[in-house]
């Protein structure tokens, strides 16, 4: 009896794979003889397996995508190089270490130019500057409020809920 | 060492191989730690934002990561901490909340438990109950004995390996289990009946 | 020799990317990316998704919820004409349409459809980058606030 009451105190560590290696011989040794043991173990068992079913998610909602995709979105990590890694000369120090080369910089000067051209010049009527979203018709069987702060570049509509009457955007 | 890693990430990022090392870990570990976070807060919506909390932290840490423990056991570091501090935040008390009076009739029958896949759509109940009410009991532990529950039970890490995750001794680690087992224990007695 | 054959060649390909955009009939053929959230907001305990970081300054200063969970998001490249459907709710329905593209601007034709009728509808230009927030709709008694944005 004292036996069984010292087995049944090692079984959590057997089923762990945590018990002693001089241990498991013997414990497994009064299983073989010892019924009740065996079923008091049977029972931790499956009341483990039990607590496992219970306790795991049926699925996993999260995509490896939509992981790197929210992460994509976010600047470049500060932690990434440590401080002491850091190049702390000023940049106007590290132009002198640079090495023109002439091939290159007037292909970008070039570039530049172009690019200027294409921005500015009236090629089209898609360069015209216009603000950062233009609403040009809305049709809606409910109310609705058009809202744009003037710090950010969103712009809101809100649809009024038929019953409430009252617009939630502040 | 420390160098030596920064080293490396710098001249990953050089070699443009950041992105496809860091989708590895994602879909080496996605699982692994939506499997934790889930084990240990049981909210399918609060899992998803520590997983993708934790890898954030993994992709802004991955460059200061200094080798000392094993990559995993890091992660299960950062996990473990964006749980507790989710729990923290929450301080939430059980969340599942069950119709009172369910007997299940285990002292009864003398047969604790229900062993196997339900048969019949009254076995089917039974097991959806008898998970509730597990999931009931393990929401009253604390979150550093859930966390010892699932990281053994669910994730299989050694004692030393959530000694490491957890930063605590193996002592600690194995009082935290052999306490959680008994609460689980004691408030589950009345569905599988107290055989010992 | 070799450098100047090399200067020319470099010279024509910056050129020719440079001038491409503008080119109204390239632009025809070219697609947009389009990247749509659908957005829980509640006034229960505060909690922000952790995806939507970079729009929350964007939800906060427009919006008084405490909370913003994301339902569903996507990111889909669409040519002139091209229309996607996204799911809002049970019955209700956002279909983006484009109608145009140009360097800088899409033109979306966005309807809300509940349970087979369109009760909202806009044209509107959306320039790079920049969020339209459409709110109002609800479910389950929390609010749903759809964001549209486009990237090139």
């Amino acid at each position: 009896m004292r036996r069984c009451r010292k087995i049944q105190k090692d079984m959590e560590r057997y089923l762990d794979k945590e018990l002693l290696p001089e241990k498991i011989h013997g414990f497994e040794d009064h299983l073989r003889t010892c019924v009740r043991c065996r079923r008091v173990l049977d029972e931790k068992r499956e009341q483990r397996r039990l607590r496992v079913e219970s306790l795991i998610p049926d699925e996993i909602p999260i995509t490896t995508d939509e992981i790197i995709f929210a992460i994509q979105g976010e600047s470049v990590p500060e932690g990434a190089v440590p401080s002491s890694m850091e190049d702390t000369t000023p940049w106007w120090k590290k132009l002198k270490t640079l090495t023109f080369r002439p091939v290159p910089a007037i292909a970008f000067a070039v570039c530049l130019i172009a690019l200027g051209l294409s921005l500015f010049l009236p090629f089209g009527s898609h360069t015209h500057r216009k603000p950062g979203i233009v609403i040009e018709e809305i049709e809606s069987t409910h109310s609705f409020v058009i809202y744009r702060p003037q710090h950010t570049g969103t712009t809101v509509i809100w649809i009024v809920p038929a019953k409430r009457g009252s617009k939630e955007a502040t | 060492m420390a160098k030596k890693a920064a080293e490396r990430a710098i001249h990953h990022r050089e070699n443009g191989n950041d992105a496809e090392r860091f989708r590895k870990i994602v879909d080496d570990f996605r699982s692994r730690i939506y499997h934790t976070a889930y084990g240990i807060v049981q909210d399918p919506d609060d899992a998803k934002d520590i997983t993708q909390e934790v890898f954030l932290k993994i992709y802004e840490k991955m460059g200061t990561f200094k080798g000392e423990a094993s990559f995993s056991t890091w992660i299960y570091r950062i996990t473990v901490n964006a749980c507790i501090d989710m729990l923290r935040k929450k301080k939430t008390g059980p969340q599942v909340s069950l119709r009172e009076g369910i007997h299940y009739g285990a002292r009864e029958t003398g047969s604790p438990l229900i062993v196997g896949r339900p048969d019949s759509p009254f076995d089917a109940t039974y097991q959806t109950e008898l998970r509730a009410k597990i999931k009931e009991a393990f929401l009253k532990l604390s979150p550093e004995h859930r966390t010892a529950l699932v990281l053994r039970e669910i994730e299989g890490l050694s004692y030393q390996e959530i000694a490491n995750s957890l930063e605590c001794s193996v002592g600690t680690v194995m009082s935290r289990l052999h306490y959680a087992r008994k609460r689980m224990q004691k408030l589950l007695a009345p569905v599988w009946g107290d055989s010992r | 020799m070799k450098y100047l054959s090399r200067f020319f060649l470099t010279l024509v390909f910056l050129a020719a990317c440079a001038f491409f955009p503008i080119t109204p009939q390239l632009n025809a053929a070219q697609r947009v990316q389009l990247e749509w959230r659908v957005i829980s907001a509640s006034h229960q305990r505060g909690n922000v998704d952790p995806r939507l970081r970079d729009i929350y300054r964007d939800l906060g200063s427009v919006f008084n919820y405490s909370s913003y969970r994301l339902i569903n998001m996507n990111r889909v490249y669409l040519s002139l004409n091209q229309e996607v459907s996204v799911p809002l709710a049970p019955n209700q329905t956002f279909i983006i349409r484009v109608m145009g593209i140009s360097r800088q601007w899409v033109r979306a034709r966005i309807q809300l459809i509940r349970s087979g009728r369109s009760i909202f509808g806009t044209s509107v230009q959306l320039m790079n980058g920049r969020t339209l927030l459409i709110g109002g709709p609800t479910d389950h008694g929390k609010t749903l606030i759809f964001s549209l944005r486009s990237f090139w």
